[in-house]
């Protein structure tokens, strides 16, 4: 089969680019290990050079362009601005050369770069601060940055010569790749040699800009020269032209001599990384956690739920030694499970109800989209799979007619149109998405939702901190500017007729007519995205198009879609990502342990991209049943998986375990009542949809960013103390306390005089449903004295599940 | 080994799950003095027209000018719509702003453009007004530090729902205490009951206090208990809501409407120390019946609320600490339709808005629109310079940098010049 192409150039251009970028992020995947294995050599600290004479004749390219970003004139507070300072502007991080070269020629009445004079020239005397300069003095008359300004303004200020942009950095060689050092050691200096892609080389240090990512650990001057300062694990990154070169360092928090080579731990490779890890930076991790604590964090971690009071003391009893593999294979074949990870999938691919392309049927085509992915989820089909499927028709399949497209589209709304529309191998309304309908929007969605690359900086100016520029924007936008949302042209008369059948005599076919119509048993007519004709490139189908696009994306030698999502789950069960600020993944944002994102990447591909395998190998690992309790944590523990993290739960598992809690001791949950499941993906049309989104579930309609907040603000606090809907679930009559006062007032006054024999189970019977143990000796006794005060025992108990609910213990994962 | 402040910070940005706890390290230390400064921002939502209510066109053609007469102002030379006699005598109070000129004429985008100050953007969210005030300035323990009513007309956009508004839920009734769910408790609950039960919650929530793990995090959450239960016990916050409490002769200048309720509702809170209350003023959208509904109902409660707020701020000696905007999402068509009931359509090119306060300079009009009220006459007001006005008026600086959870620096207010006549002091 002839592999198809877009014809555009653009998005070839994009391509192209994006590869090198991929293979920056993650080194190809056969070679795993092997260079985090060779860099626990310490280096050996290279000769500091005397400075380097300038250049006699810099060039624009490879000296002044990137002077000026190490300096710091192109940044938004100085010349970078928008309106730029003083007239002279500057491309924001110096995306633009043939524009900045221009502004540096200009100037008037002094220009900026002089040749008559050049020492006159404004780019000396302000730095310099002979002229005023709001920015300050940069650099003396005698120094190298004055020196090569100088010889280049002597040269007649060249920009970049006829013909020769195609040259550009293929890499960045570093020494020392790896920085390994106590703070008690001299400083060290990185020397950093550009390979070119027209086969040269140079030492580039003196033009590099060096920043360090953590200032704490380390600082680095701008010659290159990097002097620890405390124990920790960080980089420092280093820019030259369009390329950023992250130099991992690490400064171990005890001899690591002893335990250089920790003993194999036969626990899988996960914990291999992440331990070699920890024997590299000489941090002893946490224990594993106790049984009670386990179940608690893996039922909601896999299934968004509680366990059971009866679950948790069984789980505690049993002394086989396999139990929490066996658990976890239980969770993983339960329906809580399927319905937890079809919203979480859900939500990452932006379907719920406030995008939905049709305003008449938006709630039912957020269920369907639900239902969608759920068959998927359940049958285990691939994430890539599941990604093409949904990702590769635009909406109707090509050389369908449009009006057994538009019966399709009518029976999904019908009786039985949920099972017609989960076998469908497309999901019709993920291009049509409200939200999404112009190119940059869709461009900005797709490379957040499946790559996790922030390129909204890149709509407008250069990426600060990664290579991305408008370019690379533009071409990614150039796959979607074909598409269109409407009726297509040959098709608007067939439509109008659909639309005759139920046109009102005054007014406008608005939602409601459609809606009114429908319901009435008539046949409503559908708008849809189409490729608009005028395009040159619409010679290539629809299905190639995008096709292109995620093949490139599942590429082996770089999968960028697997990537993005293991580091996104491992972050849903870790608290944080390998790659912290999982939603921005960029050659400036290295993994904390490039060894554990490589393992966990592969492992996940060779999986075939199976997400329960993924979840199966995270939730085994050590390093997710390690207790929150460290004595003597430093943030270094967490950050490299030593430890667990208190994590707080979203507004719908929170709002569940609620509900969970305070049931009674016959209901069995069930996804109708659950608001992880259907209803997460419902917003205007879900009767609890103001007080979630009070507790931080999302509006829906972002296009490129995550705005969940599990945060414990001050809204949700008030909720769970004293919101309406929270106290009718404490008391409603026929959950756990409710029937316990019902069970008759004689009864229960009974149970107050005799109170050591029951109430006792009941507080025992409160913890284990709320923080899934049993209470200590103290908090029995501080409960039972409470409730002894109390007007009666149902008012006592109650008050002791309140506060249990409102307990930290409660309101974390842990 | 005793955590370093500096490690609580990074245990704060980095260690909890992206989740970003600075903001109550901030709250923590920032005491709120009596010196801070409140705004109360008044949505006319629906979009009011400005040739029928503060930028009459008299002389243009009868299917623009409109039903109503003009009276004369204590403005000479600015004549004001027939049905705002009041405003039309306080000019005193309050700044105008003609020919404010936008493109967005959409309920929805208009209105997060006017009360952000910057047009909405796909790929970040911006923070209203009310939770840029919340976030530079939090209240104290016991109070909601900024207040919707009913409802919140804009979130918090990135700055996290931690600073979106707390919302009363319903308007206030003249003479009755507003009761919000979150805050109402139930029958029969006594002081002496919630602090016995926060007693216990207390000493049940001890479980994960030696973990060594994210202290911020746990302080953090102790910190917004503490404060749910002092807003609940709290008597002054009680008070604030409560309008039973207000002296007669006070609430006496306030009508019974639910507009001027809120602006009563709003001194008592912004005196007791709220930062910012939003007040959603609905009802402008009069694509028909225009002139009947603005006659009757609308311009009335209008002329007499805002007047009322106004004069009630400086009685409280309010009015020099409190900026007041009032704007809605845009004007309506100078051309009136051809419906039977006559009315105006969406239009964002030409509108008004006012501006009061301590550090506005009251007494004049700023700006100006042409002969038919289509376009400003002069250079355009955006809602952007009104942004960096009101932003300015407070002390606050509109060029700052805020930055979103990922780290991206967002200027406050991206295009706005502050208004230089509007400036107190400039």
């Amino acid at each position: 089969m002839k592999m198809p192409r877009p014809k555009t150039n653009r998005c070839m251009a994009f391509l192209r680019s994006r590869c090198e970028i991929v293979m920056a992020v993650l080194k190809p995947c056969p070679k795993i290990g092997i260079n985090v294995l060779n860099a626990t050599l310490i280096l050996t600290v290279v000769a500091i050079n005397a400075q380097a004479d300038p250049p006699q004749r810099p060039a624009f390219r490879n000296h002044i362009a990137p002077l000026l970003t190490r300096l710091g004139c192109n940044q938004a507070a100085c010349h970078g601005a928008a309106e730029g300072q003083a007239g002279f502007h500057l491309s924001l991080f110096g995306y633009d050369l043939k524009g900045d070269h221009e502004a540096l020629l200009s100037g008037d009445p002094d220009p900026r770069a002089n040749w008559r004079d050049p020492e006159a020239s404004l780019i000396l005397q302000k730095p310099c601060g002979f002229v005023d300069h709001e920015g300050g003095v940069l650099f003396e008359p005698e120094s190298f940055e004055y020196q090569v300004l100088l010889n280049w303004v002597k040269n007649r200020a060249p920009g970049i010569p006829l013909g020769t942009d195609w040259i550009e950095v293929k890499t960045l060689d570093v020494q020392p790749a790896v920085v390994r050092g106590l703070p008690s050691d001299k400083p060290l200096k990185l020397r950093v040699q550009a390979e070119w892609n027209n086969k040269t080389s140079d030492d580039v240090t003196q033009f590099c800009r060096f920043v360090s990512k953590d200032e704490t650990i380390a600082t680095i001057g701008t010659d290159g020269e990097i002097t620890l300062h405390k124990p920790g694990m960080t980089h420092v990154l280093i820019y030259y032209d369009r390329v950023i070169q992250p130099v991992e360092v690490i400064v171990p928090f005890a001899d690591t001599a002893s335990n250089a080579d920790p003993a194999p731990t036969g626990a899988g490779s996960l914990d291999t990384a992440v331990d070699r890890q920890l024997a590299q930076l000489g941090l002893q991790p946490a224990e594993l956690c106790r049984d009670a604590e386990f179940l608690r964090r893996v039922s909601l971690d896999l299934t968004g739920r509680l366990p059971r009071s009866d679950e948790v003391l069984e789980f505690v009893d049993d002394k086989t030694a396999d139990k929490r593999e066996r658990k976890i294979d239980a969770l993983l074949a339960s329906d809580a499970y399927t319905d937890h990870w079809t919203a979480w999938l859900c939500e990452l691919f932006g379907l719920n109800e406030e995008v939905m392309p049709d305003g008449a049927f938006r709630r039912e085509e957020a269920l369907l989209s639900y239902q969608w992915v759920r068959r998927r989820v359940e049958q285990g089909t691939s994430y890539d799979q599941l990604v093409n499927e949904m990702v590769r028709s635009i909406n109707r399949r090509p050389e369908q007619p449009f009006e057994e497209y538009i019966d399709e589209r009518n029976a999904y709304f019908r009786d039985g149109g949920e099972d017609l529309l989960v076998k469908q191998d497309h999901l019709p309304f993920f291009w049509g998405r409200k939200h999404i309908r112009a190119a940059s929007n869709k461009a900005l969605t797709f490379s957040h939702t499946f790559l996790a690359v922030k390129l909204q900086c890149a709509e407008c100016h250069k990426h600060p901190f990664d290579r991305w520029t408008k370019e690379d924007f533009e071409g990614l936008e150039a796959f979607f500017e074909p598409f269109k949302f409407g009726t297509p042209p040959k098709d608007v008369a067939a439509s109008k007729r659909i639309r005759d059948t139920f046109r009102p005599k005054k007014g406008t076919i608005n939602d409601h007519v459609i809606r009114q119509a429908f319901d009435a048993g008539k046949r409503v007519s559908f708008p849809g995205v189409y490729l608009k004709d005028s395009d040159d490139s619409a010679a290539v189908p629809q299905v190639d198009r995008l096709k292109v696009l995620t093949d490139w994306m599942n590429d082996r030698d770089h999968p960028y879609l697997a990537i993005a999502l293991v580091n996104r789950v491992w972050e849903h069960f870790l608290g944080t990502g390998i790659v912290d600020t999982p939603d921005d993944l960029s050659v400036g944002n290295p993994p904390s342990n490039r060894e554990l994102l490589d393992r966990l990447v592969l492992q996940f591909i060779e999986s075939d991209y199976r997400l329960r395998t993924l979840h199966r190998d995270i939730v085994m690992s050590r390093a997710y049943q390690r207790s929150s309790t460290l004595k003597d944590a430093v943030p270094e523990h967490r950050r490299q998986f030593a430890q667990a993290q208190f994590r707080p739960m979203s507004a719908e598992v929170l709002y569940d375990a609620v509900f969970q809690a305070t049931a009674d001791d016959e209901t069995q949950v069930t996804t109708a009542e659950t608001m992880v499941g259907p209803r997460s993906v419902l917003r205007n049309s879900h009767r609890l949809r103001k007080l979630l989104a009070r507790m931080g579930q999302p509006p829906g309609d972002e296009v490129c960013a995550r705005v969940r907040s599990n945060n414990p603000t001050l809204p949700r606090t008030l909720e769970l103390y004293n919101g309406p809907t929270f106290r009718k679930l404490l008391d409603r009559h026929n959950g756990w306390i409710g029937r316990m006062r019902s069970t008759g007032t004689g009864a229960a006054a009974q149970q107050l005089r005799t109170p050591d024999e029951l109430l006792p189970k009941l507080i025992d019977a409160a913890f284990l449903r709320t923080v899934s143990r049993l209470p200590s000796s103290e908090e029995r006794s501080s409960c039972l004295s409470y409730c002894q005060e109390s007007k009666s025992l149902p008012d006592g108990v109650r008050d002791v599940v309140w506060a249990l609910i409102n307990s930290r213990e409660f309101l974390l994962n842990h | 080994m005793q955590p370093s402040r500096r490690d609580m910070l990074c245990a704060g940005t980095l260690a909890i799950g992206g989740i970003n706890l600075s903001h109550l390290l901030r709250a923590e230390e920032t005491v709120s003095g009596s010196s801070a400064k409140s705004a109360i921002v008044i949505l006319l939502d629906g979009g009011p027209s400005h040739i029928d209510t503060f930028d009459p066109k008299p002389t243009a053609p009868r299917e623009m000018r409109g039903e109503f007469g003009t009276i004369s102002t204590a403005l000479p030379g600015v004549p004001f719509c027939e049905h705002l006699p009041q405003l039309a005598q306080a000019t005193d109070s309050y700044a105008l702003v003609r020919g404010v000129s936008h493109a967005l004429s959409d309920h929805g985008l208009g209105k997060k453009y006017i009360l952000t100050g910057t047009p909405p953007l796909a790929s970040i969210q911006y923070p209203s007004y009310s939770a840029v005030m919340n976030y530079r300035n939090p209240a104290a323990i016991d109070l909601p530090g900024t207040v919707a009513i009913p409802r919140s007309p804009q979130g918090p956009g990135f700055l996290g729902i931690e600073h979106a508004s707390f919302e009363t839920g319903e308007f206030p009734k003249a003479g009755r205490s507003l009761d919000i769910p979150a805050l109402t408790l139930p029958a029969g609950t006594t002081s002496p009951m919630l602090e016995r039960r926060e007693r216990l919650r207390r000493s049940l929530d001890q479980k994960l206090e030696q973990s060594g793990n994210s202290s911020l995090l746990l302080d953090g959450m102790d910190r917004h208990s503490q404060k749910a239960y002092s807003i609940l016990t709290s008597r002054r916050t009680r008070a604030a809501f409560d309008l039973s409490q207000e002296k007669p002769a006070f609430a006496k200048q306030f009508a019974q409407d639910s507009f001027s309720q809120s602006c009563l509702l709003a001194i008592r809170l912004v005196e007791a120390g709220v930062r910012c209350v939003t007040i959603s003023f609905g009802g402008w959208d009069t694509h028909r019946n225009n002139f009947p509904t603005l006659k009757n109902k609308n311009l009335p409660r209008l002329d007499t609320g805002l007047v009322a707020l106004l004069q009630g701020l400086r009685q409280r000696s309010l009015f020099e600490s409190t900026t007041v905007l009032a704007t809605g999402e845009f004007g309506r068509t100078p051309k009136i339709n051809a419906y039977g009931q006559p009315g105006r359509e969406h239009y964002a090119k030409c509108m008004f808005m006012v501006l009061a306060g301590g550090g506005i300079v009251g007494g004049q009009v700023v700006g100006s629109s042409d002969a038919t009220g289509a376009l400003p006459a002069d250079v355009p007001i955006s809602p952007d310079d009104v942004a960096a006005t009101f932003y300015t008026s407070l002390g606050m600086d509109p060029g700052q940098v805020l930055h979103s959870p990922d780290g991206r620096p967002v200027t406050l207010v991206r295009n706005g010049t502050p208004i230089r006549e509007l400036i107190r002091g400039s």
